[in-house]
């Protein structure tokens, strides 16, 4: 069926063809975002939520987006900013407590669900990605991030740099140190590669 | 080349984001120099695991419930407003003197002289808004002197009454120096 707008329903129009144009980004770009998102989050739940919430601010200052930018550099940017300030606002874990103590005088023990990858997950992404996940969960937020975007999206250093808001050199420096400390949580990875190829 | 600097250097080495003058100074040192040798391979190996890491694809359902959540979301207030003074304008005015209209409105916005959407104050947002830093002007500067000499303040018949209003903000002096241009012309071409 086709719609005829009337000549009197110009805001109704231009607020419609925003909306359309950023629903096709939204489908265009998910996919990929989402991988991003998981590797940021390093679990579905967080990653759906990190996204769902990067999507809506992204549409809410879809206003301040200039178009001559790759879209995806924008969404990362938001994307960064949320998981920083996300993470700067959860609040601190108190001393760690044994799973197996029980709650007060009852014998209630603690159910403490688990933020990893379920038994699913892990068997269909492989003992690599997995262990390079965890890896990858180990790091810094900030290191965590440039190596994700600089080994995952292939972006350049200055693309880096303008996502995360600093400097090429603070760059250079977050992705040096994420992969010596990834480095240092894998061990050798000489026999995975050979074995996964 | 060292063996400090190659070492902090090697990541951006593997990934060519050096000038070709420290890529062959890298290089060459790598050459003669084990350890460096080693732990450029050992970078590289955690390079190449994450290249070949799976795709993590999303749930099927997600993209409808993506779109779902954008739809919940109200259209940006600019958007609306530009849409309405579009619609409004639009039949009278050039599609150019309607946009020139936008523009003033969203500049005056910006400076505060209008009330705030809430999600401007969003911590996020403000971090991804550009600043608009205005050049400065010769009124501009004549206005911090005057500033900066309140202590002995100077008399200015006439212009005094119509700056005073602006000095509320550092912000509001700059973008409103077009509007004091007759008055600070007259008072300040004796300079």
């Amino acid at each position: 069926m086709t719609v005829v707008e009337k000549p009197g329903a110009l805001t109704g129009s231009a607020e419609n063809q925003q909306r359309r144009e950023f629903e096709e980004l939204v489908r265009r770009h998910h996919q990929q975002a989402f991988n991003v998102a998981y590797r940021i989050a390093g679990n579905r739940t967080d990653a759906e939520d990190l996204l769902q919430e990067t999507f809506v601010r992204a549409f809410r200052f879809f206003g301040n987006y200039r178009r001559e930018l790759p879209f995806e550099s924008w969404l990362y940017k938001i994307m960064s900013n949320l998981w920083i300030d996300t993470l700067r606002k959860r609040p601190r874990s108190g001393p760690p407590v044994s799973l197996d103590q029980t709650l007060g005088d009852t014998d209630q023990k603690l159910d403490v669900p688990d933020p990893g990858p379920g038994p699913e997950e892990s068997l269909i992404e492989g003992s690599l990605d997995a262990r390079i996940q965890e890896a990858l969960s180990s790091l810094r937020k900030e290191f965590r991030i440039a190596v994700i975007l600089a080994d995952i999206e292939g972006m350049s250093y200055e693309e880096i740099a303008d996502v995360m808001k600093c400097s090429i050199g603070t760059v250079r420096s977050r992705i040096h140190r994420g992969r010596q400390a990834m480095k240092k949580k894998l061990g050798s990875l000489e026999r995975f590669l050979n074995e996964e190829v | 080349m060292n063996c400090g600097r190659t070492s902090r250097l090697i990541s951006a080495y593997l990934d060519g984001e050096l000038p070709g003058s420290e890529m062959l100074a890298i290089r060459e040192h790598l050459r003669s120099c084990q350890r460096c040798s080693a732990e450029m391979e050992d970078i590289r190996q955690v390079k190449a695991a994450m290249a070949r890491l799976t795709p993590v694809r999303p749930a099927a359902d997600l993209e409808a419930r993506l779109l779902a959540a954008v739809a919940q979301v109200e259209t940006p207030a600019t958007v609306r407003f530009g849409a309405w003074l579009m619609e409004r304008l639009g039949g009278h005015l050039q599609p150019a003197a309607a946009a020139v209209g936008v523009c003033a409105v969203l500049l005056a916005i910006s400076v505060g002289h209008l009330p705030q959407a809430d999600h401007w104050q969003d911590p996020v947002a403000e971090r991804i808004t550009q600043t608009v830093k205005l050049p400065e002007t010769p009124q501009d500067r004549a206005i911090e002197k005057l500033i900066s000499a309140s202590a002995n303040p100077v008399e200015l018949p006439g212009a005094r009454s119509a700056i005073e209003p602006v000095f509320a903000s550092p912000a509001s002096i700059s973008m409103t120096s077009a509007i004091l241009v007759p008055v600070s012309d007259s008072a300040f071409g004796a300079r």
